[in-house]
């Protein structure tokens, strides 16, 4: 049974080669992309109650750098929470909270103004709270109003 | 409990169909020995979604939202890749099989195992994150209510029987009814995961237009609802399309179905030794 062996051979050592290539490559994606030990942010979290038809949002000055919102889901629906920068793009989201959980994201975002959108029932544009993100004040001493910070 | 439940649900039936219509194959495509490589990397995946998920949610890391996009995009793509790939060539070796492999596609299937690990972990674990991270939040909130957790569960667990009733059936197809129907299946399933993991680089910001709807139909399927729900997990349809999620899926499915559903050109020449006659 005379075949043309010689293109065969060579897609078969590709397709042996290809495999734990592949895996080690994601192996590695994985693990750079979690590799991120980012330390604690400074500020305390944003609390965000994600209900059916409200949005409420316990601050609306954060600070540059990384912050966290700390999502509760109380009401029925499945929700999902947002951040959004002032040209529309995506910071950071969190899709499927399950009415009754919650959930801690962690984003990191620079001096601008924001916008934080609850999406009970995942559609639409969702309920928006507006977020102003001012520049760190690394020289601040605690105690101190921020009087002198920069409008 | 029905939103919790829903969720698990949708999530559970993305990876279970893919994973059982491969199994499906390889039993009809005479290496039911395979399977094993199949389970190896869908193991691999549920292991490593968990662990990924619990470290995310219970200690202080944080992951990067455009690399957890990135990954899921990207991980969709291969995936879509890896399984077109499989559905063609298994079609392609299990064709005049008579109860045994020869020679090279015996070989070429035995050094695959790699390959389908990598399939069974890249199906499962492309969306892996995202159903842990949904899972550890249930669980960190049955400290308060059981009900998430235990819907949540209930969800995921009927995926995996219908998954599992899924594989049965197809096993009972006859054979050319089978490649034919259960391949066609799996690319109507991989057109969705395409138009899936463009959506997740359109949020990463990798591709643009994450805005642009081709449709909104989430009046008549709302995303919460239980239809929308198997819809989503079955054939990935989202009442809210963006233009390149249709283009990309409409753009895979066509051609790749086409080509699938096209009837093999018959074999040229017998596998039988005869002599060879000289022209001149």
């Amino acid at each position: 049974m005379e075949t043309p062996h010689t293109p065969r051979r060579a897609t078969h050592r590709v397709r042996r080669a290809t495999a734990p290539v592949v895996l080690a490559l994601l192996t590695a994606a994985g693990a750079a992309a979690c590799g991120e030990d980012s330390p604690s942010p400074s500020a305390a979290p944003v609390s965000v109650q994600a209900g059916d038809a409200s949005c409420r949002v316990d601050r609306t000055e954060l600070t540059a750098g990384l912050n966290t919102l700390r999502i509760t889901n109380t009401g029925s629906k499945v929700t999902e929470v947002y951040v959004y920068a002032a040209d529309g793009s995506i910071v950071t989201e969190r899709e499927s909270i399950g009415p009754g959980t919650g959930a801690e994201v962690t984003f990191e975002v620079t001096p601008g103004d924001y916008e934080i959108a609850c999406k009970p029932g995942q559609k639409g544009n969702g309920i928006r709270q507006k977020i102003r993100v001012a520049a760190s004040t690394a020289t601040a001493t605690p105690g101190l109003s921020p009087d002198d910070s920069q409008a | 409990m029905i939103g919790n439940y829903l969720i698990g649900l949708r999530e559970g039936l993305e990876a279970a169909l893919v994973v059982a219509i491969l199994a499906a194959y390889l039993v009809k495509a005479g290496r039911p020995d395979q399977r094993r490589w199949l389970a190896v990397g869908v193991v691999a995946a549920i292991a490593v979604s968990l662990l990924l998920g619990a470290t995310l949610t219970f200690t202080s890391r944080s992951l990067s939202f455009t690399a957890q996009e990135a990954f899921g995009g990207f991980a969709s793509i291969l995936a879509v890749a890896l399984v077109t790939w499989m559905v063609f060539w298994m079609r392609r070796t299990a064709r005049g099989l008579r109860g045994e492999l020869h020679g090279q596609a015996a070989r070429a299937l035995a050094a695959g195992g790699g390959a389908l690990a990598v399939v069974g972990f890249v199906a499962v674990g492309r969306e892996g994150l995202e159903t842990a991270l949904f899972l550890w939040s249930a669980t960190q909130a049955s400290g308060t209510t059981l009900t998430p957790l235990l819907g949540a569960t209930a969800g995921l667990a009927c995926a995996a029987v219908a998954g599992w009733l899924f594989y049965r059936g197809a096993l009972r197809l006859g054979l050319a009814r089978f490649f034919r129907w259960t391949g066609a299946a799996l690319i109507v399933v991989a057109a969705g995961v395409l138009a899936y993991g463009v959506h997740d680089l359109q949020e990463a910001g990798i591709l643009p237009g994450p805005n642009t709807l081709a449709f909104d139909v989430t009046g008549a399927v709302p995303p919460d609802s239980w239809y929308a729900s198997l819809l989503k997990g079955t054939i990935g349809f989202t009442p809210e399309t963006t233009w390149a999620q249709l283009v990309a899926w409409a753009a895979f499915l066509v051609p790749v179905l086409t080509a699938y559903l096209r009837p093999e050109p018959v074999p040229a020449a017998a596998p039988s030794a005869g002599p060879v006659t000289s022209r001149s």
